[in-house]
């Protein structure tokens, strides 16, 4: 694969004393070849094959998989459009979103993907067994991601669309291991660190803007930023991010599960308390200003957890509400309302 | 109602997440055998274990303090110290026993000499310091295959000796002044390390900025929003899973006897030198005095990489150079401990990631990057007064093993060392990983006995 690599230049932008560097330039190189037999780098000396008589010094690449050889005018293109032909490929992207939807790709882990188990019809021998819990629908689903050619947005819509995706998460009835990978019900997903944090700027209009290093504009949402190493401009968000667990490039994986600390930064840390203020938050302002405690009540809700109260949550908020009597006294409670929502145990889901 | 491991959690009440029922042989192997679908990656899974090979672990610890030297200090000037025309006679080497030691660095930790034990038979796999510093806390090359997943030495300590604590309300390993580093890899949260960096102020987040009468308000009226979803009437159980860490950091909160784990005064603080590794040393002492479920206590401190004029970083005569204040903190900590009864249940460790050059400096008067290193240990009821192993004359290479398996040390003997200590089984094989291809405690310590403990520290 590296032979494909040898026409290309990468060019470091910004401070490497960072752990991560944040931006590179990639440019091609008309010429360039991968060679057999050197004698530099950090690795053993490499001797060249003798082919034919002749040592063989240098290669064109070619695909491991089908042999095709790369066009001689731009070998990264060709191995980019080897690689998207490959079936594999629309095997993996389709089964990643999947999982990224379903919290449980079709085929598990998803980053071991075995080419010899997954197609339908050419199962593997005895003993060994499809590696998809559903091997068919895997497969069109990949068939269905060429045919759109890699359409992201129509994919996610077919799938979002799906009676499958839309169950509840909740089941009705002794619910059964065997029943798992039958997707018999939504499997609630603990959003991401990126994704709570632009929850919270969402639902509380506080938007902040976090210079990144070498880049031409400061950004606002954190599912701009480049890589979970940043914002390093900004502390508290770091912080606030990565106790959700976003990992890092090198030794930590990205994570899902919940933990002490996660809830302390929700209940207390400044970056949610400051944000549920009035003083702050424009959509605080905006709600203070119905004159229906039920509207205000409504209105958080939609805000801070995308759905419409339930009656007894209805009833309990108005009724918190109501007892304020001074207006004072109903922005706090409005602020501790908004507070409250943002601690509800599903604000953290998606469900 | 059963969830969907099968488990009837009626009547369990508030239990905390720790004392979830264990699985019985017969859930197990239904658990096993869907695992083979892959539903294992879905959160709150079970963690099972398949193999562990028959050896008798020293169990003499309760507790580890485990001190990162970050940076690497140079083994000939502290743990294995060497004499030459380039040292400063105010280290004032002394003999103790077989040990000469610099007691003019050390002085408070000369005083409990017979306490400490040093291992200068050790050797680092790479002196790159991210690469090795990650190696000794996760006891395997941080490049092999199961390093992404690998948890911390600390959180299979942690999970292993989880329910033996009979209090719980902290988590089980603290790390402090670390910030950053391998975590829980693929364990559940609840054993990855809890990040602190101490000063004597209380713990981070367990006071709500606007005050308790404003969180009482607020916390009352979210349990009156949530009861019906903590309940498990209107949510799923991944999201009831949520509300159990909510409860557990209630706890933590307006909590005296967190609170005095985290708070301490200027005298405190004065004692251990008024350093930040003095005060994660007094939070050390407190979380093991505390006995609120902490077993393995992580410390970080950094500052050794001494490229540059190492004698002024390590300098006997001046009480606030890294060498004088590292020792006034640990000294002092093995005092307290002592007399709280605690250091002989404790075990200490003081590693860097690898060693620095040997005899004399380099051309800016600091030592550069070397394999050999030492180590200082000391607690659970070792041999004090001792080195094990011994290097050549320059401290260049190991020149006595000193040990049974007579080779170097290496890190992963060094973390079956502390699971030894500590009563865990360091030849165990998980089958519970999410690469499906097992995880060792320690890489071939099952399969080819390839790393053990130092046995003879005892």
């Amino acid at each position: 694969m590296a032979a494909f690599f040898s026409r290309m230049r990468v060019t470091r932008q910004g401070n490497q004393a960072l752990d991560y560097y944040n931006s590179y330039t990639v440019t091609n190189a008309p010429t360039g070849t991968y060679d057999l037999n050197t004698t530099f780098g950090n690795r053993p000396n490499r001797v060249a094959p003798v082919v034919q008589g002749r040592p063989l010094v240098n290669l064109t690449p070619e695909y491991h998989f089908t042999g095709a050889v790369a066009r001689p005018e731009n070998w990264r293109a060709s191995f980019a459009e080897f690689m998207v032909s490959d079936p594999m490929f629309a095997r993996n992207m389709a089964n990643r979103l999947w999982r990224q939807m379903f919290n449980l790709g079709l085929a598990e882990p998803v980053d071991t993907l075995d080419p010899a188990r997954l197609d339908p019809d050419n199962p593997p021998p005895e003993p060994w067994t499809l590696q998809a819990s559903h091997p068919r629908l895997l497969e069109r689903l990949a068939q269905e991601l060429r045919r759109t050619n890699f359409d992201m947005r129509a994919y996610l819509r077919l799938i979002a669309q799906s009676s499958a995706y839309q169950l509840s998460s909740r089941y009705e009835g002794e619910w059964k291991l065997d029943y798992v990978t039958l997707f018999a019900r939504h499997f609630p997903r603990r959003l991401e660190g990126e994704e709570i944090h632009d929850a919270i700027t969402k639902a509380t209009g506080v938007m902040p803007k976090y210079a990144l290093p070498f880049w031409p504009e400061p950004v606002e949402w954190a599912m701009q930023l480049p890589e979970p190493a940043e914002p390093r401009s900004n502390g508290a968000a770091l912080n606030f991010m990565n106790t959700f667990l976003r990992g890092n490039r090198d030794n930590q994986p990205r994570g899902q599960s919940g933990s002490i600390l996660q809830q302390l930064y929700m209940m207390n840390d400044a970056f949610t308390v400051t944000r549920t203020k009035k003083a702050a938050s424009p959509t605080l302002q905006a709600a203070v200003k119905l004159t229906s405690n039920e509207a205000v009540v409504e209105e958080l809700f939609l805000l801070f957890l995308s759905r419409k109260p339930v009656d007894y949550e209805r009833e309990r908020a108005v009724a918190f509400l109501s007892r304020a009597t001074t207006a004072a006294a109903r922005d706090v409670a409005v602020e501790d309302l908004a507070w409250a929502c943002l601690n509800k145990v599903d604000f953290l889901f998606s469900y | 109602m059963k969830d969907r491991f099968g488990m009837d959690w009626a009547g369990k009440g508030e239990a905390p997440f720790w004392r979830r029922p264990v699985l019985g042989r017969r859930m197990f192997f239904r658990h096993a055998g869907a695992a083979v679908g892959g539903y294992f990656l879905l959160p709150a899974r079970p963690m099972e274990v398949a193999a562990r090979a028959a050896v008798s672990p020293a169990g003499t610890a309760k507790n580890c303090i485990f001190v990162l030297m970050s940076g690497a200090p140079s083994h000939v000037d502290t743990f294995d110290l060497k004499q030459g025309a380039w040292l400063p006679a105010t280290f004032s080497p002394t003999q103790y026993g077989d040990v000469l030691f610099p007691q003019g660095l050390f002085p408070k930790l000369a005083e409990n000499i017979q306490s400490l034990a040093f291992l200068r038979s050790v050797r680092a796999w790479a002196a790159v310091h991210e690469l090795s510093r990650v190696w000794v806390q996760i006891a395997r090359n941080p490049f092999s295959g199961t390093a992404k997943i690998a948890p911390h030495l600390g959180s299979i300590v942690a999970m292993e000796l989880a329910n033996q604590s009979a209090t719980r309300v902290l988590p089980a390993f603290v790390s402090l002044n670390t910030g950053s580093g391998p975590g829980g890899g693929y364990f559940p949260t609840e054993y990855g390390p809890f990040y602190v960096s101490p000063g004597g102020g209380g713990l981070g987040n367990t006071a709500h900025r606007d005050g308790a009468t404003a969180f009482e308000r607020r916390y009352n009226l979210l349990l009156e929003l949530d009861a019906e979803s903590r309940a498990g009437w209107a949510q799923p159980p991944e999201i009831q899973g949520m509300a159990a860490y909510n409860i557990a950091a209630r706890t933590l909160m307006y909590n005296s006897d967190v609170d005095r784990v985290f708070t301490f005064d200027a005298t405190e603080r004065g004692r251990y030198g008024n350093t930040g590794f003095g005060n994660a040393c007094i939070t050390a002492r407190n979380l093991l005095r505390s006995r609120l479920g902490t077993r393995f206590v992580q410390i970080t401190v950094g500052g050794w990489d001494n490229h540059v004029s190492i004698y002024s970083t390590l300098n006997p005569a001046n009480a606030n150079s890294l060498g004088r204040q590292f020792d006034t903190a640990m000294g002092t900590l093995i005092a307290d401990l002592k007399s709280d009864g605690l250091f002989d249940e404790t075990l200490i460790v003081a590693i860097g990631e690898f060693g620095r050059t040997v005899a004399a400096l380099n051309s800016q008067a600091g030592r550069d990057h070397h394999l050999q290193q030492a180590v200082m240990l000391a607690g659970a009821k070792i041999r004090g007064g001792r080195a094990i192993g011994k290097s050549d004359p320059e401290g260049r290479n190991t020149a006595e093993p000193g040990w049974s398996r007579d080779r170097d040390i290496r890190p992963e003997d060094i973390a079956a060392t502390i699971y030894s200590a500590l009563g865990i089984n360091w030849a165990t094989m998980r089958r519970d990983d999410p690469t499906g291809r097992g995880f060792d405690y320690i890489p071939f310590a099952l399969s080819q006995d390839l790393y053990g403990p130092i046995h003879e520290l005892w």
